[in-house]
């Protein structure tokens, strides 16, 4: 019964996308930006009480771009959304990025969205780290990470006081990401975060910035309870020479 | 004007690479310490990595470290102190690599000969046994 439903639902956004792709015919030569209509219709279905739907539009290549900024606040009120699916809704995306089978949720789609309609979801997102669920903030400084923008830097750096662990260690990701010398002193004292996970992705991202002002603090990470963090810490030792 | 330009393209090169190994001796005594220490971790994790960072920091005050290492229980942190003490290049570990050549893993004695053959070459091949040591970079998002 509830496969049923689903398939009719995936029908449906079969069917919608189709509409989509006709009025604007989204082949790679010509990029026709969709039409207000449809995009409405798109943003209608992200707001569907099944996930698989919520996944289905929220990874959608095709209609994600920069000039889909009118679909950017329903896709922030995603963000906190954690239900998960299949990684098989989005199949061709998740094996490029990274081609394992965790299952996917419709906050970390919306996030990747977001990071496809690029600058526009700067602001949105900045504000969506700050307050939000859990899931949101996290969702939210991954995109901020994969952004690539280094006015994000700062606002990363207040999120690695995070209440929420999850927050903290993907804030120190998306500051590895960025790459930015900025963010080595923050990073130093997150090596001493209550949370072995944050403390050992706090030593991945000093050694992916590779600032030797970080060795101190690397060096005392050795001595670190947990040994992920130990085996991190002596990683990033190497690297940053 | 070409010739210029190239002597001028030269000089930079000469430049950049006599700068590298200068820039390499930038971690301080206390850090090759410390991952000396790492080297009798409980974790063979660490200890591998250890081996890792030591072979990329590349100094002489680690090479007693390392040769104790040599004798480690796990394979792959043997393999890693070898090849560390190969990058060292320094004679001083040339007796305990040539006794790592009656190692009972063949994996141990191949990068063995591989770190004598660059000690002995002066820059020949020395490739890490696991060229990405790293042991959970997380780059990737969820």
């Amino acid at each position: 019964m509830k496969v049923t439903a689903r398939c009719r639902y995936l029908n449906a956004v079969a069917a919608c996308l189709a509409v989509v792709s006709v009025g604007a015919p989204a082949t790679r030569a010509q990029q026709q930006p969709p039409t207000a209509k449809d995009l409405s219709a798109v943003i209608e279905m992200l707001r569907s009480p099944d996930p698989v739907v919520r996944v289905s539009v929220a990874c959608a290549r095709d209609v994600f771009n920069s000039s889909a900024t009118a679909a950017i606040p329903s896709l922030i009120d995603l963000l906190n959304d954690a239900e998960p699916v299949s990684p098989e809704v989005c199949r061709e995306d998740h094996r490029r990025w990274w081609g394992d089978e965790h299952p996917i949720t419709p906050g970390q789609e919306a996030a990747r969205a977001l990071v496809r309609i690029g600058t526009a979801s700067f602001d949105p997102l900045v504000k969506a780290l700050g307050n939000g669920g859990a899931t949101a903030r996290r969702n939210a400084a991954w995109a901020l990470g994969a952004l690539d923008d280094p006015k994000a830097v700062q606002p990363l750096i207040g999120a690695l006081r995070d209440p929420a662990a999850i927050v903290r260690r993907q804030t120190a990701w998306a500051l590895g990401a960025l790459d930015d010398s900025a963010a080595v002193d923050a990073l130093v004292a997150t090596l001493k975060d209550i949370d072995a996970d944050v403390r050992e992705q706090a030593a991945w991202a000093l050694g992916a910035i590779g600032d030797a002002r970080a060795l101190a603090g690397l060096t005392s990470a050795l001595k670190d309870s947990a040994s992920s963090v130990r085996r991190q810490a002596a990683w990033a030792l190497g690297a940053i020479q | 004007m070409l010739t210029s330009a190239k002597i001028l393209a030269a000089g930079l090169l000469v430049t950049l690479f006599a700068a590298a190994p200068a820039e390499a001796q930038t971690a301080s005594a206390a850090t090759v310490t410390a991952l000396g220490d790492a080297l009798k971790d409980s974790d063979a994790g660490v200890r591998r990595q250890a081996a890792w960072a030591l072979g990329r920091i590349q100094s002489e005050q680690s090479i007693d470290a390392l040769i104790a290492a040599m004798r480690d229980s796990d394979q792959q942190v043997r393999r890693q102190a070898i090849w560390a003490l190969g990058q060292i290049g320094s004679a001083k570990a040339v007796d305990s690599l040539t006794a790592a050549l009656k190692d009972g893993s063949n994996e141990v004695r191949r990068s063995a000969a591989q770190a004598l053959a660059h000690i002995y070459g002066r820059g020949g091949p020395n490739p890490n046994p696991n060229p990405n040591p790293n042991p959970n970079p997380r780059p990737r998002p969820f």
